[in-house]
């Protein structure tokens, strides 16, 4: 398996902050893979270390096997970042700005075509001072789009965005990657990541907390699953009893009645089966049947004990 | 080499878009050339004399006039010193405020191509700026019908060029190790008043080292357009006339050949270590 991006044992210290702490890091190439923390968890440093804006205090970074400090600008080659906070060139226009990254790259490209990409097609010769704050996102997007690079680090991608731009930015994503391109991308919006990421990491003070798919981490999630009975017609101590018998299965975290709805925290989807089975062996009657899927910001507050 | 071209021509392109820029270089221009215009409008200096330089002798001196009005003027002093400073100060200070530095450097170039293109775009800037100013007062002189060596002019652009060009490069040394705009330039004044004031006591006691400083290689340089103007500078009588140190033009150019090597080789040595983080 190729990997994209390889970070081993990597540390930057700030003065007596530490922002990234030992930090080894894996991305598969080929995938789209979310990168979440709370502020200040150290998102934007290790994408500024991977770019060699940021100087590691200690251990690597590769990227396609380039080492980030030995061969940044190789490193770069294979990168298309919009950096969190991007700012242009205020008296350059959106076509300069995209000839400046075709430059760069060397190739040659057409930038009303790549900017009719981020829907930017009206606004090609404006003066990027002019643009508003989505319009400079777009803007941003269309510069790393440029040359079709192998790996594009979208750093707040949707921060600024209206929900149109949201979903142009999601089938962009999903555009590149079936290009064959590996898309690694922050954000906070933990609902768009859920929507396109295959992977996902989770980091806090620094450190690598979880990494792993989001499918995997929802399933490990420890009160993943919760199951929503509503009981039709039930008699006065039909529901206590039904607590009373389902509280002590194995699989089943917590139960608790709300009216006429039996909820229970289960430790897994399949766990909420012998949910519904002790309720149909006690004889119940089962007007409605829910299940709902923990949520990446279920596994997002899990794991940084929600203190964004 | 064809990666700095491409950033020196960018930067040059935001430049002369650039309405700071613009307003700010017009202004500069303007403001020197009414200068320069009453310098020469006041100063009538007969025939052998001349105010301040009692040491100066000259066989051609109602030619050499114009151009030593402009290289001895304070306000000209000051501004070949210090404008150049600041002006090289924002070089990555000013990038680094705006954003700017980070778009560029996620680009794949490296931090030496980014760095030598934008020092070079902000010396083909000053360069424009005193071609401008010494051609404002080329016109100025001819209007005023004083006599004028283009010689003697040319080698002074040329001087002002050299001169200008390595105080860039110090600025934008200076400017790398700067976090903020307002860092750089208060880092730039300061060191361009202390090139300009180290200057007397470094005369008064330790002559042999005045050419160590970019104020004396400015005079040396100057006095090396002509032979005679050598003592025009000294700031006592020399006991040996024809050995002053303003005679030695080689060293004064071995000596702004080494500012501005250690001025660039610092300055790519600090900017291949920086964080190029928003400040």
């Amino acid at each position: 398996m190729t990997l994209a991006i390889e970070t081993e044992r990597l540390t930057k210290r700030f003065g007596s902050v530490t922002a990234i702490d030992d930090l080894s890091l894996s991305v598969p190439s080929g995938t789209v893979y979310g990168y979440l923390g709370p502020n200040g968890a150290g998102k934007s440093t290790t994408i500024d270390i991977l770019l060699d804006l940021v100087r590691p205090s200690d251990g690597t970074a590769r990227v396609f096997g380039y080492d980030t400090q030995a061969s940044p600008v190789a490193a770069r080659e294979q990168i298309g970042v919009l950096l969190d906070g991007f700012k242009p060139y205020p008296a350059i226009t959106g076509r300069e700005h995209v000839e400046l990254a075709a430059t760069a790259r060397g190739v040659s490209t057409d930038p009303a075509t790549v900017l009719a990409r981020v829907g930017l097609e009206h606004a090609v010769d404006q003066p990027a001072g002019e643009y508003s704050k989505g319009m400079t996102k777009r803007l941003g997007l269309a510069m790393a789009l440029v040359g079709d690079p192998d790996l594009l680090i979208l750093d707040e991608p949707s921060t600024g965005l209206d929900p149109h731009g949201i979903v142009t930015m999601r089938e962009l994503i999903r555009t590149e990657v079936d290009r064959g391109a590996t898309v690694f991308f922050s954000s906070h919006l933990l609902d768009q990541v859920e929507a396109v990421a295959d992977r996902v990491a989770i980091i806090n003070d620094g450190s690598l907390l979880v990494e792993d798919s989001v499918e995997s981490l929802k399933s490990e999630l420890e009160d993943g699953t919760t199951v929503k009975i509503r009981i039709e017609d039930p008699a006065s101590d039909q529901l206590p009893e039904l607590q009373a018998n389902i509280d002590p299965l194995e699989t089943v975290n917590s139960v608790r009645i709300e009216g006429r709805t039996l909820i229970a925290r289960c430790r897994s989807q399949a766990a909420t089966a012998t949910v519904v089975s002790a309720v149909e062996e006690s004889q119940a009657a089962i007007d409605t049947y829910e299940v709902e899927q923990p949520s990446l910001e279920d596994i997002f507050k899990t794991h940084t004990d929600g203190d964004e | 080499m064809k990666n700095e071209i491409h950033i020196f021509l960018f930067e040059i392109r935001r430049h002369l878009r650039s309405r700071r820029t613009v307003v700010g270089a017009c202004v500069l221009v303007l403001f020197y050339l009414f200068w320069i215009s009453h310098s020469l409008r006041i100063r009538t200096f007969e025939q052998g004399t001349m105010t301040t330089m009692t040491y100066f002798v000259a066989r051609s001196l109602y030619e050499g006039r114009v151009i030593l009005t402009l290289a001895r003027d304070p306000l000209l002093l000051l501004f070949v010193v210090c404008t150049p400073l600041l002006f090289g100060a924002t070089t990555v200070a000013g990038h680094r405020d705006t954003g700017a530095l980070r778009l560029l450097q996620s680009l794949p170039y490296s931090r030496w191509t980014v760095f030598v293109g934008l020092v070079a775009a902000r010396v083909a800037m000053i360069s424009a700026i005193v071609c401008l100013l010494m051609m404002g007062a080329l016109l100025e002189t001819w209007r005023q019908g004083v006599p004028f060596s283009p010689v003697h002019f040319a080698g002074y652009t040329a001087v002002l060029l050299a001169v200008t060009t390595t105080l860039v490069v110090i600025g934008a040394a200076i400017s790398t190790r700067a976090t903020s705009r307002r860092r750089a330039y208060t880092s730039s004044l300061l060191f361009g008043l202390l090139i300009l004031f180290v200057y007397g006591p470094l005369q008064a006691f330790r002559p042999e080292a005045i050419l160590l400083t970019p104020r004396a290689v400015y005079y040396a340089l100057v006095a090396g357009i002509d032979i005679n103007w050598a003592t025009t500078f000294q700031e006592q009588p020399s006991q040996y006339r024809l050995d002053s140190v303003y005679h030695y033009t080689e060293v004064a150019v071995l000596s702004l050949c080494a500012w501005l090597l250690c001025a660039m080789a610092a300055g790519l040595y600090s900017y291949r270590s920086i964080d190029i983080t928003t400040s």
